[in-house]
């Protein structure tokens, strides 16, 4: 302690230190070293004021803001890639009136097998080609019993929804229950969809 | 009660479905799209609309890609009530001339194999698989229903607002809803308990 009080004192009196001081205007900060310190705490302020606004933004918890993208004459405003499950944590915690839709990155999703298991029309057909489904095709299904396939397997209602009747357009929706239940098991002895 | 489908735990909702009992299921399913396979190809997609569920909606591309378009539920007049088609704008710009403005205020994504998508039931949405997509488009629609969705009140009458959409659904039957909502509540409440074990952190954001 009795060294650094030392160390200090002779700083203070080096002639650096005494020739700014006679030469400061009345008012003028008397010490150099008190004079960055406070540039610097100033600065780290400013750093720190830019982060806390830009991490606080709604929704976006970090994240890189919404861009806009110019695509010919039509304007258009991408959602935010959330990276990790911390970012949509945060961007739960939004009020829902004031929360934006967002995307899940799909590196946080990568190890789900559902993504194998059913992911393409041979996968649906080995899991559910022989389940009673009502299914909704159309190239752009204005209701929800527009275009509807009753009484079929959805193995059948793919084949068709594929068939050149269409024009090989289509959308499936295939019943509500799919990582419920077994809708042929179910008391109403129907499939459906809603 | 069988499963069709393995999912993730916090999207399994086999407990909450067995709480509610066959009565309740059915009627559960009545007013709810809960989940939904959407097998999509080149050209297809479905039109700008809402969903009256008051929901949070979670989409997962399981294959391919799918195009979406998202604006705010306050947008309806910018949206001619769903008239609109966001993808082919250009064709329709004299006939919905306010749409060029509400666009720049809605998104678009691309969602790609593996992404989820999250939005809340009141926002239009339409969705559109490009026209030269090498393969169709594979996506499951999942619902959460939130309890504070549940019990959220409407300012101007202070009457909750699930129970007036159910409601709707059903005409009148408002004593049956009533007892269709409190089962509802009590069977959220239970799956809500059962995900705060779950290890996954999704399962806590959920909570």
């Amino acid at each position: 302690m009795q060294r650094r009080k030392a160390t200090a004192v002779q700083n203070l009196s080096s002639p650096e230190v005494v020739n700014y001081i006679k030469t400061a205007a009345p008012g003028e900060a008397t010490n150099p070293f008190v004079a960055k310190r406070q540039f610097v705490y100033l600065l780290t302020l400013i750093v720190a004021g830019f982060f806390f606004w830009r991490t606080n933004l709604p929704g976006l918890s970090g994240e890189p803001p919404v861009s806009w993208v110019y695509d010919g004459s039509q304007a258009e405003r991408h959602l935010v890639r959330l990276k990790s499950w911390d970012a949509v944590k945060k961007a739960f915690e939004v009020p829902l009136e004031r929360r934006e839709p967002f995307v899940i990155a799909s590196h946080l999703t990568k190890d789900w097998p559902i993504f194998t298991e059913w992911g393409s029309m041979q996968a649906l057909r080995r899991h559910v080609g022989e389940n009673e489904a009502l299914v909704s095709v159309g190239k752009a299904i204005e209701g929800s019993d527009e275009d509807s396939i009753e009484g079929h397997t959805i193995q059948s209602a793919l084949d068709a929804s594929l068939s050149s009747e269409l024009g090989g357009a289509c959308l499936c929706w295939i019943s509500a229950h799919l990582g419920s239940v077994d809708w042929n098991e179910e008391a109403h002895g129907d499939s459906r969809i809603l | 009660m069988k499963k069709l489908m393995e999912t993730p735990e916090y999207f399994d909702d086999t407990r909450f479905l067995s709480c509610l009992g066959p009565d309740h299921m059915a009627e559960f399913y009545e007013v709810f799209n809960w989940k939904m396979y959407f097998m999509t190809q080149a050209g297809s997609g479905m039109h700008m609309h809402t969903d009256a569920d008051r929901a949070h909606l979670y989409t997962i591309q399981l294959g391919g890609a799918k195009s979406w378009f998202l604006c705010r539920g306050n947008e309806t007049d910018g949206v001619y009530s769903g008239e609109v088609d966001a993808f082919g704008y250009e064709d329709e710009r004299e006939k919905f001339p306010k749409f060029a403005e509400t666009q720049k205020r809605c998104y678009r994504t691309d969602l790609e194999e593996g992404e989820i998508l999250y939005w809340h039931s009141d926002w239009w949405h339409q969705t559109h698989v490009d026209d030269n997509a090498a393969s169709p488009s594979f996506s499951i629609l999942s619902l959460f229903i939130d309890e504070d969705i549940l019990l959220l009140k409407s300012k101007k009458t202070g009457k909750p607002i699930f129970n007036l959409a159910v409601a709707h659904q059903y005409g009148n039957k408002e004593s049956a809803n009533n007892d269709f909502s409190t089962k509802l509540s009590m069977c959220m409440k239970q799956w809500r308990d059962h995900l705060r074990r779950c290890w996954h952190p999704f399962c806590g954001i959920l909570m």
